[in-house]
């Protein structure tokens, strides 16, 4: 099912960061949101993870809305992998992936063979199943990002939210995470991420959602929401473009736009 | 199949801790004199037996509290203290003895007990849908602050001597001299505490990714945050309430177990309980077997042994990202 954002304002504090949003974002698809820093790439993200309650206007899975989804179910459709990819403690990889069953777990019930074959698959489909018995200490940045994915896909989302999940990563453990997210988008699953890089988010999106000051600048198809005006609208850059040997026309930033 | 091992392992040393501290002491009561005539099993069954319950529990109760505060705050330095809770109760107690001066115990339980659901109330009310673990520790730093500095008002307005002394004797901690009554005024509150306190598990195992993960996970921290709060609120405050202020115990226990049980703070639990209680029964039997006139206090001995451990940790992490 997809999400629809209506017309979403967001407050932080005194501050408004979302300023009447409104897309429909489709499964098996990949979305990318981008846009300035502060521009409220974040806000939103959270916002379609329902962690923030919205001052005005919706986010709906469906015909439901967000808010009314029982938190447990809404854990299960919607995963959500942060930004910052803290571990608090020096956890076992295995034991780190097994987080992702609580949703599904009863309270004090152990891992049942549902989980087990769940956190298997995840390990497998985000190539960690040799880090398994690692400890997150020993495990290098994008060893670690693959595992908090895998984390996220034990649950079995319908939709994957991810904030920014390639910042940190050396550019070819950045197209091996594309890679993965491309193949989980063919198989159904909505995803959703928050990219700073153009040349990235031409290659990998289906969909962008440009952002500038909490509003909307763009959204559509990749190629025409990565187009020269709405870039200098939202970056206030101008950009050149190239063709890959894919056929997709990347924007390269070539200087600010002239005042 | 590791962890029945380590829980049964734990298990099994509290019962021999439980046993040893019936029998240790400047009397030595072997099993032979136990349910005869012989003076010895007096002195079990009247002095010790309450005094080894009363440790089980209070052992068992910091212990658990200790594991959950450093799983919610994310903190392996976190213990009972943090949430001032001890300190609230310390401060009822006083207040009994100095502005009331009441010395009968029922009511020394009643004003440390009023102080700890006060500060529990207080704790709520200043962290209350904040559900960051920054807001809690901010509130318990300030109640904790407040209470210790009224406490030293208290002493320093006795109105003489003998109260001064009572107030120093009962605030150094000890399970001397505890009797049935006291076992069974504050054995049912560690008990419903340490029950709260271990429906936080899930949740606590969420927090290893952060709060926006946790909550992600359908995780409803503001209501982990009440039980936390309530859980070792009950625990702290009916311990410190009976025994005065033992320290260090939830900070020691988790720490020791960890390398044992994993990192993930859920499957610290139980085992925080066993080890805990396992730790002040095995003090309390050792300050009664030291060669001095008196005993040294539970609550100094246990200070005594914290204060390196804490300083240790302190290396420990300056070379670890984790401990």
């Amino acid at each position: 099912m997809d999400l629809n954002v209506r017309d979403l304002e967001v407050s932080l504090g005194a501050r408004k960061v979302l300023r009447g949003v409104s897309a429909n974002l489709t499964a098996g698809r990949i979305t990318a949101i981008l846009g300035p820093n502060g521009s409220g790439k974040t806000t939103l993200v959270k916002s379609l993870a329902g962690l923030i309650e919205p001052d005005a206007g919706s986010v709906r899975y469906g015909e439901k809305l967000l808010t009314r989804i029982d938190l447990a179910e809404r854990a299960k459709t919607i995963g959500y992998l942060p930004q910052d990819g803290s571990v608090h403690w020096n956890v076992g990889v295995r034991e780190l992936v097994a987080l992702g069953r609580l949703p599904h777990r009863s309270p004090f019930a152990g891992l049942s063979h549902d989980d087990q074959a769940a956190i298997m698959m995840a390990l497998a489909a985000t190539d960690t199943i040799g880090l398994a018995e690692r400890r997150i200490d020993q495990l290098s940045g994008g060893e670690r990002a693959r595992v908090l994915l895998a984390r996220v896909l034990a649950g079995r989302p319908q939709w994957l939210l991810a904030d920014e999940p390639l910042a940190s990563l050396d550019p070819v453990h950045q197209l091996d995470m594309l890679a993965q997210l491309r193949g989980l988008a063919a198989s159904g699953m909505g995803v959703v991420i928050v990219l700073h890089d153009l040349v990235q988010a031409a290659r990998a999106a289906d969909d962008v959602l440009l952002m500038s000051e909490g509003r909307v600048v763009a959204f559509g198809p990749a190629r025409e929401a990565l187009a020269h005006a709405p870039l200098r609208e939202a970056f206030g850059v101008e950009v050149m473009m190239v063709a890959d040997a894919d056929g997709h026309l990347l924007p390269v930033p070539t200087g600010r736009t002239p005042r | 199949m590791k962890r029945f091992g380590l829980m049964g392992g734990l298990a099994a040393l509290v019962v021999l801790l439980f046993l040893g501290s019936l029998m240790a002491g400047k009397a030595w009561v072997p099993p032979g004199a136990w349910f005869t005539n012989d003076p010895g099993w007096w002195i079990i069954a009247e002095l010790r037996l309450p005094r080894a319950i009363l440790g089980l529990a209070i052992g068992a109760g910091l212990g658990l509290t200790g594991a959950v505060l450093q799983g919610y705050l994310r903190n392996p330095l976190a213990d009972p203290a943090v949430v001032g809770v001890s300190s609230s109760a310390a401060l009822g107690a006083v207040a009994m003895i100095v502005i009331f001066s009441v010395t009968t115990p029922l009511l020394i339980f009643a004003g440390a007990m009023g102080a700890a659901c006060l500060s529990m109330l207080l704790l709520a009310g200043l962290a209350w849908r904040a559900e960051s673990a920054v807001a809690f520790i901010l509130a318990g730093t300030v109640l904790a602050s407040l209470s210790g500095a009224l406490t030293a008002f208290l002493i320093s307005v006795a109105p003489n001597p003998y109260a001064v002394a009572e107030i120093i004797d009962w605030i150094m901690g000890s399970l001397t001299d505890r009797s049935f009554a006291e076992a069974q005024l504050a054995v049912p509150f560690i008990a419903g505490g340490c029950a709260l306190l271990l429906l936080t598990g899930r949740a606590l195992d969420a927090l290893t990714l952060g709060e926006a993960a946790a909550r992600s996970m359908g995780m409803r921290l503001d209501r982990t945050q009440l039980l936390i709060v309530a859980g070792s609120g009950l625990v702290v405050g009916a311990s410190v309430a009976v025994t005065g202020v033992i320290g260090f115990v939830g900070l020691i226990v988790p720490h020791l177990l960890r390398p044992l049980t994993g990192a993930r703070p859920g499957a610290l639990l139980l085992p925080s309980m066993l080890g805990g209680a396992a730790l002040v029964l095995a003090a309390d039997s050792l300050v009664r077997l030291a060669p001095m006139a008196g005993e040294i206090r539970l609550g100094v001995a246990m200070a005594l042994l914290g204060a390196p451990f804490f300083f240790a940790l302190l290396l420990k992490m300056r070379s670890s990202a984790w401990t």
